[in-house]
């Protein structure tokens, strides 16, 4: 029984570390699920920890190619240059640091680069409207993934077997307890 | 990541059996059981240190190495990095400390357990040194998590040298005259630094909002299983002494060795809440990271970064908490009735996960 025990509780921490991906990224520039209309030489990426200088961040284009880009390390500033600025399409970010309490943290966004279709640098306030408008869809997506699938177990009945049972040992051991002083 | 934990939870307890095996060298010989500690648990103990103490920086190097090259990884981490520093310093300190151990007789003179006391304080401020706390501010974070540790380790390391070294009951009263106390002045220790140390990461109103993220789940679990520690704690310190002292029949010692395995499970959660990302905004991290798994399996609503959870009675968790009320009880009651200490050992892991579902169910 000590063993099942043992057992059960190990799977419990097991199951509640699963979710353990981390964040310590607060803001970056492009932000997740931007549209740029701009030329891009480099991007930023800002955490909530100072971090070490071994962190790492890595550009793909569509293709997975890898951008190759030189990243220096500031303080909780991340910033990667490229000698060209980023041609069309969506890119993915991957970032890996290192928190000054060595806790290792990684994580990824996208973000797209499209100067054909708002090609117009006169028109500066179409612009700023785009780069609103993205940042709401990307909030609505993340809310959405938030979303829970309601045809999991309903966790009620678990509760209540769990409780039968937990009543059950209890009154086991008591009139075990019992029985054995009348020996 | 089970590995990490199980890591840190023997690194705790390398360092409670390094504590009380020289501590208790200071007790007079009236004062305590008749104690027979082997050196090769010293020995162990030391090397316990170096390998369970590699065990964060391992896992930074595992997570760089596929980047910027193993070589070049184990360079940065091992000579940049505040936890290789750490670790440099601990293993360091660790091989002098290990052919001390080794070459002197440390536990027949007292002069010697004194340096190998020291030596065990060093290498706990080099533990704090690298902790999350040490990294968020000055020096507070360093401090208050080295005396929170310290004080971790003299309760229990003294209660696992007597719990397992002992070889007779001589002077039982009077040791827990000392160690009563002495338990007591430590918890107090633990509970306040614990306190301060839990506002550096989350805001104290926060606390069971911070259950929707793993931190909070682990720190929940470390703070429950406290519980039944603390009825062992009382039925160590103040029942065995009341029927020792009337001459009673009774034999402390698997009270003492069972209460010592519930505070490894203290342990172990603790050493999961150390790796887990701190909330420090529950609201990014939940965005980010998403919410604990076992939170989500609980939890039939929608869970939202910005929510904040509403709880209330319900038939349900109201016997959840009957239920740990009895399983409370049923400690004393098996006692009074002198069933095996493993019997209410059971009955306190029980209590723990009766209040944990009735926590958990009370969500609305």
């Amino acid at each position: 029984m000590k063993r099942i025990i043992i057992a059960a509780l190990i799977l419990m921490f097991a199951f509640s570390a699963s979710a353990s991906a981390h964040t310590g990224l607060t803001s970056s520039t492009p932000s997740d699920g931007d549209i740029i209309a701009d030329d891009i030489y480099e991007i930023t990426l800002e955490f909530n920890t100072n971090i070490e200088s071994t962190s790492t961040v890595k550009i793909f284009s569509e293709n997975n190619e890898e951008i190759t880009g030189n990243t220096i390390v500031n303080d909780n500033v991340m910033i990667s240059g490229f000698n060209e600025p980023l041609d069309d399409g969506i890119y993915t970010v991957e970032w890996k640091i290192i928190g000054a309490d060595g806790h290792p943290i990684q994580g990824t966004y996208s973000f797209e680069v499209n100067q054909e279709e708002l090609n117009d640098p006169a028109d500066s306030g179409e612009s700023g409207e785009t780069t609103n408008a993205p940042r709401e869809v990307s909030v609505e997506k993340s809310e959405e993934q938030m979303v829970e699938v309601p045809s999991k177990i309903a966790s009620n009945d678990l509760l209540v077997i769990i409780l039968v049972v937990l009543f059950t040992i209890a009154g086991g051991f008591f009139g075990w307890i019992i029985g054995r002083r009348q020996k | 990541m089970i590995w990490i934990y199980l890591t840190e939870s023997l690194l705790y307890l390398c360092f409670s059996l390094l504590m009380g095996a020289f501590i208790i060298q200071f007790i007079p010989e009236k004062l305590k059981p008749t104690i027979h500690i082997p050196k090769r648990i010293i020995q162990l103990a030391v090397l316990g240190v170096v390998f369970f103490s590699a065990a964060p920086v391992l896992r930074v190097i595992l997570f760089l190495y596929e980047d910027i090259g193993l070589f070049t990884t184990l360079e940065s981490v091992l000579s940049g990095f505040e936890v290789g520093k750490a670790w440099n310093l601990t293993v360091i300190l660790a091989i002098f400390f290990y052919l001390f151990v080794s070459l002197f007789p440390v536990l027949k003179s007292k002069a010697l357990s004194g340096i190998a006391l020291a030596f065990t304080l060093v290498l706990l401020f080099a533990l704090g040194w690298a902790s999350h706390a040490a990294s968020l501010t000055e020096w507070s974070g360093f401090v208050f998590h080295s005396l929170h540790f310290l004080a971790v380790t003299v309760w229990i390391g003294i209660l696992l040298i007597v719990g397992w070294c002992s070889k007779d009951l001589e002077n039982w009263v009077s040791y827990l005259k000392w160690f009563t106390p002495l338990a007591i002045v430590c918890f107090l220790t633990i509970a306040g630094t614990g306190l301060f140390l839990m506002t550096l990461v989350i805001n104290v109103n926060e606390y069971p909002d911070a259950w929707t993220v793993p931190y909070g789940q682990a720190l929940l679990m470390k703070h429950l299983t406290i519980i039944p520690v603390l009825f062992f704690a009382f039925i160590n310190g103040f029942w065995i002494r009341r029927k020792l002292k009337r001459q009673e029949q009774i034999n402390p010692i698997p009270w003492l060795k069972f209460e010592s395995i519930l505070l490894f499970f203290t342990f172990v959660s603790t050493g999961m809440l150390g790796q887990q990302e701190p909330p420090h905004s529950i609201e990014i991290t939940l965005a980010g990271s998403g919410p604990s798994a076992i939170f989500d399996y609980f939890y039939s609503g929608v869970i939202e970064p910005s929510m904040r959870l509403e709880f209330g009675l319900n038939t349900l968790n109201i016997l959840f908490f009957i239920v740990a009320i009895i399983f409370m009880w049923l400690i004393m009651y098996s006692f009074r009735k002198k069933t095996p200490a493993v019997v209410p050992f059971f009955m306190g892991m029980f209590c723990v996960l009766s209040l944990y579902f009735g926590l958990m169910a009370s969500i609305q």
